[in-house]
């Protein structure tokens, strides 16, 4: 019974930190639909883009960067990719009625974009990442990878760091007001579309984090993003389209769910049975876990 | 020419009744016009079956109004269910053929009735976690005779009195392709003009008033649903007896956009626009299939544009094109109320 037990609980721990690389690119995607509306179809796309913005510098400059360098040179990168896709795409659609359905699409598009040019620059050759950190400590016999410890803590601080933004900042109350009223948020004088860029610019930075994250656990491939993108998109609906709790919470059962499969059944029964779970959600909990709208 | 069909209010676009049976008649002979050319003949019945996929998908996402991105699950669901009951089941082609489609359209039911309730992205959400699924049950599914991680090969080809519909036989199976092509048009043609199609423009055009009318467009839109999901379903069975090979891939990306790009330059809800966009879409895919890795690139590009720039599709070209012949001929009767009269 006991060895049961303790096989068990090793599960769910495995489960509860892989965790850590699913939450920030499901609060990246379900943030940018709770404020703006838009569906980022290239989510996975934006994933993909930080990875390779991190294999190029390791690449270049393998002997004078670590990690902590190389965030800080993807991050305004990010930024800057994701204020850029609003203004170029996404702005012009905004002007219509029922733009929501022309900006999946536009979206869809631009991943399709977005895949191919990495194709062309990188090739089809997979590619690796470093790994910061190695080796695994051993706690009541469960033996816990460090580095996705490391990982998991990091996206917890990230995770309370955006919950203190969304409370505390200007930017961040703008875009909680944009998310609840978008005409009211312009009656009361704040700039819609610097609001809407901002916010996809912390969507691509989360995106782009945990596509380092993630790119140093797996390999980087061209259209890698995608099985990612599928991943945080099934956790976002789960949670509640929109709801950055959601996402959260969504993010550590299907993890815990994950390994709980992978172990029983095999790795090929995990997309299934997620897919199942969100049909039981959704049936039960139309909105999802934690959805209001 | 022309000008007598401005006066008698046609754009001067339009082909007109006799252009139109022309083009058809173009059509239902060209399998026999071709027949010495297989590849370009390859393509047509390429395009016969994305053209019964796409028109469906269009009448549940431009009239319905159900953002369903499932149509390629369906089509695959009809594709491997009708491979399966052909293969390990022992039916006959035909039958699998019909069984296959009904298959797809018991899972599109089973996906609607939860969800098509639901407004907005949820459609969207969960018919799309379906297609990203599919690959993954797929890969899973060896046992009932998917094929695994594999293609499927060995799909019976359908025959009829000594004549096999199979990729060797193109001439016959462009003609079958044809008809398939046909009943999906058909039957969209008829929904459209039935008072379920009437029940969805009611439902566009003004909702709250549509629905104190005692429209229930739940039951509705899961009907129209069940519909395309079968239509997709058969076309996806031919595709399964035409190749005799089908793999996961049907499911990939490339093909996925294709037709997006087709649906979305068709313009959503103008139904015969999307038929167009199939032939179009369908020969420039297989033109820029050299170009390789810049093919996603340029669909990518295109679907962005047209979004963009041209929201209502090539119907919208259309009336640019009426605006500027009109305003280039000086009859400024035609343009009353599109263009200002100069």
């Amino acid at each position: 019974m006991d060895s049961v037990f303790y096989q068990f609980a090793g599960i769910v721990t495995y489960g509860l930190l892989a965790s850590g690389s699913y939450i920030l690119m499901a609060m990246g995607l379900s943030l940018i639909y709770g404020v703006s509306g838009v569906f980022n179809y290239a989510h996975g796309s934006l994933l993909t883009i930080g990875a390779y913005i991190a294999w190029l510098l390791f690449a270049l400059f393998s002997q004078y960067i670590n990690y902590m360098i190389v965030l800080i040179i993807v991050i305004p990168m990010m930024f800057y990719i994701g204020v850029g896709i609003e203004t170029i795409i996404i702005r012009p659609l905004r002007r219509r009625p029922n733009w929501g359905f022309s900006a999946i699409i536009a979206t869809l598009g631009l991943a399709l974009i977005i895949d191919a040019l990495i194709f062309i620059f990188f090739g089809p050759l997979l590619k690796t990442l470093p790994r910061p950190i190695t080796g695994s400590i051993i706690v009541f016999g469960f033996p816990l990878n460090n580095y996705k410890m490391v990982m998991l803590l990091v996206t917890l601080i990230l995770s309370i760091g955006l919950g203190l933004f969304f409370r505390k900042t200007l930017i961040g109350l703008s875009m909680r007001a944009v998310a609840q009223d978008g005409t009211g948020a312009r009656i009361v004088g704040i700039p819609l579309n610097k609001i809407f860029g901002y916010t996809f610019g912390l969507s691509s930075v989360l995106a782009g984090i945990s596509g380092i994250f993630l790119g140093s656990s797996y390999n980087l491939s061209p259209d890698g993003g995608w099985l990612f993108f599928i991943k945080a998109f099934i956790i976002v609906a789960v949670g509640g389209i929109g709801s950055l709790k959601g996402a959260f919470y969504a993010a550590v059962m299907l993890a815990v769910l994950e390994s709980i499969v992978s172990f029983q059944f095999g790795n090929k029964w995990v997309m299934p049975c997620w897919f199942l779970s969100l049909m039981i959600i959704l049936i039960f909990k139309p909105k999802g876990l934690c959805g209001e709208r | 020419m022309g000008n007598e069909e401005v006066k008698t209010g046609k754009s001067a676009y339009s082909m007109g009744n006799f252009g139109k049976a022309f083009f058809i008649g173009m059509l239902i002979f060209s399998p026999l016009l071709l027949q010495n050319n297989l590849y370009i003949l390859q393509v047509l019945i390429m395009c016969f079956i994305w053209g019964s996929v796409v028109g469906p998908w269009d009448l549940i996402f431009g009239y319905a109004g159900i953002s369903s991105f499932g149509q390629i699950a369906f089509f695959t669901i009809g594709a491997f269910g009708s491979s399966i009951f052909s293969m390990k089941l022992g039916f006959s082609p035909w039958l699998a053929l019909i069984a296959g489609a009904t298959a797809a359209s018991l899972v599109g039911v089973l996906i609607g009735l939860p969800c098509l309730k639901l407004k907005g992205l949820y459609v969207a959400i969960v018919t799309f976690a379906l297609h990203m699924t599919l690959p993954a049950l797929i890969t899973a599914g060896r046992k009932i005779g998917t094929g695994g991680a594999n293609s499927l090969t060995g799909i019976p080809p359908l025959e009829l009195g000594g004549i096999t519909f199979s990729v060797t036989n193109r001439v016959p199976a462009a003609f079958l392709a044809m008809g398939i092509f046909f009943i999906s048009v058909i039957v969209v043609k008829l929904v459209i003009k039935s008072n379920i199609g009437l029940a969805f423009v009611a439902l566009r055009d003004s909702e709250t008033f549509g629905r104190c009318m005692g429209i229930n467009d739940y039951k509705y839109k899961l009907i129209v649903f069940a519909i395309s999901a079968f239509l997709a379903g058969l076309a996806g069975a031919f595709y399964a007896h035409y190749f005799g090979l089908i793999s996961k891939r049907l499911l990939s990306l490339d093909v996925f956009v294709l037709l997006l790009v087709i649906l979305i330059t068709g313009g959503l809800g103008k139904f015969p626009g999307v038929l167009y966009a199939t032939f179009i879409f369908t020969f420039l895919n297989e033109f820029l299939r050299p170009l390789e890795a810049y093919r996603p690139l340029i669909f990518g590009v295109i679907t962005v544009l047209i979004i963009i720039l041209m929201p209502e599709g090539i119907t919208e070209l259309k009336t640019h094109l009426d605006r500027v012949v009109s305003k280039f001929k000086g009859n400024p009767k035609k343009e009353s109320g599109k263009a200002t009269g100069s």
